[in-house]
């Protein structure tokens, strides 16, 4: 199954992946390389848009995990939104990504993040 | 050789057959005119020889024929005396050569009573006379008498033979003569002079055309009056000739020259009965015919040489250009033989062989070369492939080994613990590939505690199974060391999360049971839940407790969780390569069904829930490939002093 990644970037810094497919343990690396470029560039924030991603295996959980920590190296944040539930329920068991990372929504992620600048 | 065949036959048929038609083009148009030209000449041939001989016979017979006339012309006039009559005739017959006998036959009643016929002949070298009005010949009923005296003209008899034998052909010309009374003319008698015809054989003897080209002469009623055959001459007709040969064109020509006509035709030869020409015309004053003869073979001889030449000359052109062709052909299919032959040699796997050494100017020596680079790239690819295959093969063994080396790191010997009677424990590991990322591990430590652990590592493959080596010795040396569970995992994860650029993670669940009360003691590092399967029917999966997998959050706290075991309820572990198993429509196993299946097998032993819950994963993935490692842990829990 081929996986497909658009990548758009939201006003300075900011990069949205949307990885579209299957993430397993023959397309994991498609993502890796995507998400490298973006995180080479240092950027503020990536979000990750897991709206159309419809299995994830471990492999492609290590991608994240390693994007996580480039971006935070980077001084920045990594956050998935959109998540299915049998992805959302691979991340709440490895339970390894804190719960202000993951959001239900683009949208929801937006709010929390207007209200975390308001009151630092 | 099918080909050197084909290749030459095709050639030779290509050059040779439009190169044989032009030749029998122009062959056939050079022997048409020529044979054209050659009739034509052969025709005006004709007509000059006959045109001539006709006209020295015609100039001969109307000297002769002058005598006879003057002597009617002088009986008109004047009256001669017996003796005058006789001595005139004497005279006439010794002076002309030609003449053999004459005699002036006059008419019953006129002038000299009942009939007066001196006849004057040669006889050796003496003139002799006879008296034609004897009573026992009575010379007026004779053809020479009566056929001018009815005609009232001069005529030349049928040739004839005096003495038999045709030696001596004689014909007779006659001339009526008249006396004049007044104006009116009253027939008075005849004049006759006997000639001679051998000048004329001599004449018609003199025609030679080609070797069998002869001259023969006819008379009014078609005789042979000369005949290059002595012995025809008189005895036979050229209608008698014609009817022998059966040749109807023979006959028409025999018709026509009896009529007196003159022409040109093709006929049958009267003297070899081959095929020839025929050209006659009619002697005027006496009605007879000339005919000649032309042999056709003979006359048509020069041509029929030249157009034999002709024709060898191109046979043997159209050989030297078969040989030619088959040269050019043999020097086009030789080298292809020759790489033919090497094809085959490729076929057979022999890369090694000599190719032609051909000019490299032209296509052939062009498709060698490709060949020569074709055979090359085989070569290489082959060396490569061998190469890669070697490769492949000392990497499939290896990792044969690995896999070996990584199934001898679980353990694998069933009943684990046979003097036990606490607990039934029973695993099994299947990984994708060779070698896999999960792992578990179960070990006493002490006496009364039963060390569980069951890992997935992220990934697959070799990275995996040194990350799976790795955790199980570290968990495992942790346990040895007293640690619970959830320090165990806080001190693995410290150590993994450490350095690991590559964020590989593994989840791990470990569990110590104390077999003598059944408590068990446990924490999750990002885990499957284990399914719990109470021996009065309820299964449920262990809340989700601990922490994150261990390698990616450094310093990360894990929760210790505890539950206590009752007789006869299993404990189920696994991965998610159970739950996570796909069908060929796309759905996986799912913990349901997990659950399903775990229930369905607890009241067997351990070993008979492991081999259920594979066969129902087996029987739901159906013929879709295994993509992810299977692990499954079962613990059966008998009681404190167990009676099992």
């Amino acid at each position: 199954m081929a996986l497909q990644v658009a990548v758009e970037e939201r006003g300075e810094g900011a990069f949205v992946v949307a990885p579209r497919g299957s993430v397993d343990s023959t397309t994991y690396t498609v993502l890796d390389e995507r998400i490298g470029r973006v995180t080479a560039s240092g950027p503020r924030m990536v979000i990750l848009d897991m709206r159309d991603v419809d299995y994830i295996s471990s492999a492609g959980v290590g991608v994240i995990f390693k994007a996580r920590k480039a971006v935070a190296d980077a001084g920045g944040t990594l956050y998935m939104a959109h998540l299915r539930p049998n992805v959302a329920k691979v991340f709440r068991i490895i339970s390894a990504l804190p719960d202000e990372q993951v959001f239900e929504s683009i949208e929801e992620l937006d709010r929390y993040l207007d209200r975390i600048q308001r009151n630092p | 050789m099918r080909a050197t065949r084909g290749i030459a036959f095709r050639l030779a048929v290509a050059i040779l057959v439009p190169a044989g038609l032009i030749f029998a083009a122009a062959f056939g148009y050079n022997y048409f005119v020529s044979r054209r030209i050659l009739l034509a000449n052969i025709e005006e041939n004709a007509r000059n020889v006959t045109a001539v001989t006709v006209g020295r016979i015609d100039s001969v017979l109307r000297a002769v024929e002058k005598v006879p006339q003057n002597i009617a012309y002088a009986l008109e006039d004047a009256a001669y005396s017996r003796n005058a009559v006789a001595s005139l005739l004497r005279t006439v017959v010794e002076n002309n050569p030609e003449i053999y006998g004459a005699t002036i036959a006059f008419e019953p009643g006129e002038r000299y009573g009942d009939g007066f016929a001196p006849y004057f002949y040669k006889s050796d070298d003496r003139i002799l006379s006879s008296d034609l009005a004897d009573d026992s010949y009575r010379y007026f009923g004779w053809d020479w008498y009566r056929v001018p005296k009815e005609l009232g003209r001069a005529v030349w008899s049928e040739p004839y033979d005096d003495r038999g034998g045709g030696n001596v052909i004689m014909s007779t010309y006659s001339v009526p003569f008249h006396a004049r009374e007044g104006d009116a003319r009253r027939f008075a008698g005849i004049v006759t002079a006997d000639v001679y015809l051998s000048w004329l054989q001599e004449i018609v003897a003199s025609i030679r055309i080609a070797r069998t080209g002869y001259g023969f002469l006819v008379s009014r009623n078609g005789t042979f009056v000369t005949h290059p055959r002595r012995g025809q001459i008189m005895n036979e007709t050229i209608f008698s000739v014609a009817a022998a040969s059966g040749d109807p064109r023979l006959r028409a020509i025999a018709d026509e020259m009896v009529r007196g006509g003159a022409g040109f035709a093709p006929s049958r030869s009267i003297v070899t009965g081959r095929e020839c020409w025929i050209a006659y015309a009619p002697v005027p004053s006496a009605g007879w015919s000339l005919g000649v003869i032309f042999p056709r073979d003979e006359l048509l001889a020069d041509v029929s040489r030249l157009n034999r030449t002709v024709a060898s000359i191109g046979a043997a052109g159209i050989a030297f250009l078969f040989a030619v062709v088959v040269l050019i052909a043999r020097t086009i299919t030789k080298p292809l033989r020759t790489l033919s032959r090497a094809t085959r040699n490729i076929g057979r796997g022999d890369l090694d062989f000599e190719l032609p050494a051909i000019g490299p100017r032209d296509e052939v020596g062009r498709l060698a070369g490709s060949f020569a680079y074709m055979r090359d790239s085989l070569r290489r690819h082959i060396a490569e492939l061998t190469a890669a295959t070697a490769a492949r093969e000392r990497m499939e063994s290896e990792l044969a080994i690995a896999h070996r080396i990584q199934m001898g790191i679980v353990p694998k010997t069933f009943p684990a613990f046979p003097a036990r009677r606490e607990f039934d424990l029973h695993a099994v590991l299947e990984p994708a590939r060779e070698v896999g990322g999960d792992l578990y591990d179960f070990f006493l430590v002490g006496d009364d505690r039963l060390w569980l652990t069951i890992g997935d590592v992220s990934g697959k493959g070799v990275p995996a199974a040194l990350f799976m080596a790795l955790v199980k010795t570290l968990v495992k040396a942790a346990a040895r060391g007293g640690a619970s569970p959830a320090a165990a995992l806080e001190a693995v994860n410290g150590e993994m999360a450490a350095d690991n650029d590559e964020c590989m993670f593994v989840s791990v669940w470990c569990g110590a049971l104390e077999t003598a009360t059944g408590e068990l003691r446990w924490s999750s590092a990002g885990h499957n839940p284990p399914v719990l399967a109470r021996a009065g029917g309820e299964v449920s999966f262990l809340a989700e407790g601990g922490g994150p997998v261990l390698g990616v959050v450094p310093g990360a706290r894990y929760a210790a969780a505890s539950f206590r075991l009752r007789r006869g309820d299993t404990l189920c572990l696994y991965t998610d390569g159970v739950t996570e198993a796909f069908n060929g429509r796309g759905e996986q196993f799912s913990e349901e069904r997990l659950a399903r299946a775990v229930a369905a097998r607890r009241v067997g032993s351990a070993r008979e829930v492991v081999r259920g819950i594979l066969e129902d994963v087996r029987s739901f993935a159906g013929r879709a490939p295994q993509s992810d490692d299977i692990t499954v842990v079962a613990l059966r829990y008998e009681g404190a002093g167990g009676d099992a």
